[in-house]
């Protein structure tokens, strides 16, 4: 059986090798030795969406108009290329400020520091249309930046102190034991995460299973917390948990092996740590006719 | 065995046929390209080189390069575009969709550049010069990632998964292996990962097919009774309901079928079914034997109580002439089709307002139900009288058992004793009563302390005292129902392993549990944390190593160090004070989790 194992995996192994032919691999960056464009032009750097029709666009989303046929160089080596400017290359762009186009293009494949605003060459830019606003996308500006993120979450009381909680989320595949929180209070479990901010992820709060998941006040399902990182410091996703989905209340279950009788005693197991009970052994005795 | 699949297709379709609404964007993409790249750990999706995506509506837009950022619901498509309805023919330099806010952003490349905004998948108006957002353009950096799978095409159910073709290769073991056909459900909804699934200690599920509302997967299983096996388990998912069909395993001869359908009948009901059939037989044949548990819960909130239907029926005998083997005493509970059904209910938390004058807030919660057993397993079993048949209880045949059941939960809120210190207290009572006649009881109470400094970089300190006291009350019968182990003494001595233990006929169906615990927690970085918890119980009947009970000492330290900005290790272990020889437990508790 392992050997069959071993066999087929290699086989699978050498047959995705040949059909991959090359695997992506990370280019190292060689250090830059750029001739800086004289101080009196204007430049701009970012990253590129298209070049087309005399025009190049840059993924701020902004269109410069560029002279005929601008000077296409090499970022690294300021060497003319014949490299076509394409979509996810990294560009900086000189401007004549009389014509207001850009007569060079530098390009290259690395990824390099972009201009912050447009600066100087937002007097470049060129849209056919008057401005409008936009009301649904009105919000703050979103860096991605690290934000600690605190979970905190309130259990019933009636969770047992040797209880371990756990956070479940989608980014983590919901996973019921993702995220372990720490107890710090009679019904307050804590964590903390980091975050870029602009995440979204919808989570769940769990005892490790997703039979023990939490549920409502009114002990139906819930679908999942949604949160959202906002640009910030710090934020604190908190929520109440009023049930769990294994408790049903009265405790004592009415299903199999679950009656206190005397030679049952599991009832009394339930305990924290459990309480041991003395079993009393009753021989069998053989029904009639057997 | 057909008339079952039949009517679980019938009842998937009942519970899973709500109204589906209409989409104003698009619901999902078909995207082909010379290459697409799936990044795992960033849910990005990136294609390049004679990109084509087409919609749901039929529209197709065409470019150099694509990227989509799954869980943010966006994509950008870049590089002399091109896009085609119904109702537009249209080339720009690079289109941004944003499903979520049902809009897309269109860099028009004509004599003069433009922006537009298409509203959903009306290509027919474009809002001209209306704002964008500024990072509508952006892409993705995956400086330092590696896709987890490359194909040429995949299917894109937003905010669900996605479907790759067959021959896409997926890295592991090292390698680009080629795959049968992937999905990656990247879904918030948690119902997609329902399963009724137990037992293995290894199992990698292979999900090959996805729709909007569905998924199908293979598993491969392993565990020390069956070895490797594989199972199937197909999901339905709609919103809150769910239905989970599956096969385990499916390459043995002992199976189980497997049906659980859920249904948000209103915002206030919920109907959930569980159905197990065990089924020996060799392929889809006859089965030799077959038996099934079955389990309908019915929730609903009515006022401010939770109402609970709670029913479960066996039949271990579907196919008749069932041989002995749970039951030494007699042949009766193979015959039998075992049955229980509680009704609970269950009060939302109040507050004794008297209380929160007086400064201490006193919570309450109260519940109640009635409970009926037939025929289940133990219920024939009860004292000296168990091998009679059919068994008795003082003379009187218990087939059926009734009980009733009222419980107290009240409990104070953290009261704060300082900046730093808290202290809150709870108790729980509950008293059931049987047609058999006796009733129990078990009241726990707890006392909380405290200290969780305002800094979280700072220890936070908790004590915790509780006491549970648990009675089965059976009156003048009580040692009959619970007679002396061995007679009581000078002969209720039990020697195991571990020595020999006296007392033991003092037992007589009531228990004590005094429980000491206190645990301090952490987290000086968010890199770090280290959870100690110590715990002493004081139980009557003490515990005899060998024979049961819970080691009286346990320590349990908890060391979570971050390993990356993904990867974060957890290490637990148990230590036992020598409780049955028992030092540090036997395993480490290991997790790795992001």
């Amino acid at each position: 059986m392992m050997k069959t194992l071993a066999a087929l995996t290699l086989v699978l192994t050498l047959t995705a090798s040949a059909a991959l032919g090359q695997t992506p691999a990370a280019t190292p960056t060689p250090a830059p030795a750029v001739t800086p464009p004289p101080p009196n032009l204007v430049t701009y750097t970012g990253q590129l969406l298209d070049y087309r029709n005399n025009y190049v666009y840059f993924t701020s989303g902004d269109a410069f108009p560029a002279v005929e046929a601008p000077r296409i160089v090499d970022y690294l080596t300021s060497q003319l290329t014949s490299v076509r400017p394409q979509a996810k290359m990294f560009a900086r762009a000189t401007f004549d400020p009389e014509t207001k186009k850009i007569i060079e293009l530098a390009i290259t494949t690395h990824r390099l520091p972009t201009s912050q605003t447009l600066g100087a060459a937002s007097a470049f830019v060129v849209v056919g249309s008057t401005p409008e606003p936009a009301p649904e996308i009105a919000g703050k500006n979103l860096t991605g930046k690290q934000v600690a993120v605190a979970f905190e979450v309130t259990v019933p009381p009636t969770t047992a102190f040797s209880d371990n909680i756990f956070i479940s989320t989608d980014a983590s595949g919901w996973n019921p034991t993702a995220i372990k929180l720490d107890r710090v209070d009679a019904y307050k479990y804590r964590a903390l995460r980091f975050f870029a901010s602009g995440t979204k992820f919808a989570w769940r709060v769990t005892r490790g299973t997703w039979n023990s998941v939490e549920r409502g006040e009114d002990n139906l399902d819930a679908p999942p917390h949604q949160f959202f990182v906002e640009e910030a410091d710090s934020v604190v996703a908190r929520t109440t948990v009023y049930h769990w989905s294994d408790d049903r209340g009265e405790s004592l279950g009415t299903g199999p092996n679950s009656i206190p009788t005397p030679f049952n005693p599991s009832p009394f197991g339930g305990g924290p740590g459990g309480i041991a009970v003395p079993q009393v052994r009753i021989p069998p005795t053989p029904p009639p006719g057997r | 065995m057909r008339s079952f699949l039949l009517v679980l297709i019938v009842a998937s379709a009942v519970l899973l046929g709500p109204n589906v609404a209409g989409a104003e964007s698009t619901r999902s993409i078909d995207l082909h390209a010379k290459v697409v790249d799936f990044y795992s750990d960033r849910y990005i999706l990136t294609a390049d080189g004679n990109v084509s995506a087409r919609f749901s509506d039929g529209t197709i837009v065409r470019g150099d390069t694509f990227a989509m950022d799954l869980k943010l619901n966006r994509f950008l498509i870049a590089g002399d575009v091109h896009v085609d309805g119904p109702h537009v023919h249209e080339a720009g330099a690079a289109f941004s969709g944003y499903p979520d806010l049902e809009r897309n952003y269109f860099l028009t490349s004509g004599d003069t550049p433009d922006r537009w905004t298409y509203y959903g998948l009306d290509f027919s108006d474009p809002h001209k010069g209306r704002q964008q957002p500024g990072d509508a353009f952006v892409f993705p950096d995956l400086t330092a990632e590696h896709p987890y799978i490359i194909a040429n095409s995949a299917t894109i159910f937003l905010k669900n998964n996605i479907e790759f073709p067959v021959a896409s290769r997926i890295y592991e073991l090292g390698a680009y292996l080629p795959t049968p056909g992937y999905v990656v459900n990247f879904s918030s909804n948690p119902n997609f990962y329902q399963n009724a699934f137990s037992g293995a200690v290894f199992d990698v599920g292979i999900p090959f097919h996805g729709a909007a509302d569905a998924l199908s997967a293979m598993h491969l299983r392993y565990d020390s009774y069956r070895g490797f096996y594989t199972a199937f388990d197909q999901h339905f998912v709609h919103n809150l309901d769910y239905a989970v069909l599956s096969v385990d395993p499916l390459t043995q001869n002992q199976r189980q079928y497997i049906a659980i359908l859920y249904k948000r009948i209103s915002p206030a009901v919920e109907v959930r079914t569980f159905f197990q059939l065990f089924a020996l037989s060799q392929g889809l044949s006859q089965p030799v034997t077959a038996s099934f548990y079955s389990n309908l819960a019915l929730n609903a909130k009515v006022g401010r109580y939770a109402v609970g239907l709670n029913v479960d029926q066996d039949n271990d005998d579907l196919l008749g002439g069932a041989a002995v083997m749970f039951n030494p005493y007699n042949d009766l509970i193979q015959a039998a089709h075992p049955f229980d059904m509680t009704v609970t209910v269950q009060s939302y938390e109040d507050e004794f307002r008297l209380f929160r004058y007086l400064g201490v807030p006193v919570k309450f919660q109260y519940r109640g139900g009635y409970g009926y057993n037939y025929n289940s397993y133990g219920l024939a079993v009860l004292g000296p009288d168990a091998a009679n048949i059919p068994p008795d209880w003082g003379g009187v045949p218990y087939t059926t058992l009734f009980n009733t059941y009222l419980g107290l939960t009240a409990y104070t809120s953290s009261i704060k004793l300082t900046k730093e210190f808290s202290i809150s207290a709870k108790a729980d009572r509950l008293e059931t009563w049987y047609s058999l006649p006796h009733h129990t009881l078990t009241t726990n109470t707890s006392v909380t302390l405290a200290q969780t400094p305002l800094s979280s970089k700072l220890p936070a300190f908790l004590l915790s005292y509780t006491v549970l006291n648990v009675g089965d009350f059976y009156g003048a019968a009580q040692r009959v129902a619970y007679p002396a182990y061995n007679g009581g003494p000078p002969n209720d001595i039990a020697t195991t392993q571990f020595g020999t233990f006296t007392g033991l006929g003092a037992f007589d169906g009531f228990a004590t549990s005094r429980d000491l615990a206190g645990s301090i927690v952490y987290t000086p970085t968010p890199y770090f944390a280290i959870n100690l918890t110590m715990q002493h119980f004081d139980v009557t009947p003490a515990p005899v190593p060998g024979l049961g009970g819970a080691p009286p000492n346990q320590f349990l330290a908890d060391v979570r160090v971050r390993l990356s900005s993904h990867i974060l290790m957890d290490v637990s272990r148990g230590y036992y004070f020598n409780f049955a020889n028992e030092l540090w437990a036997p395993q480490y508790g290991i997790q790795f989790s992001p």
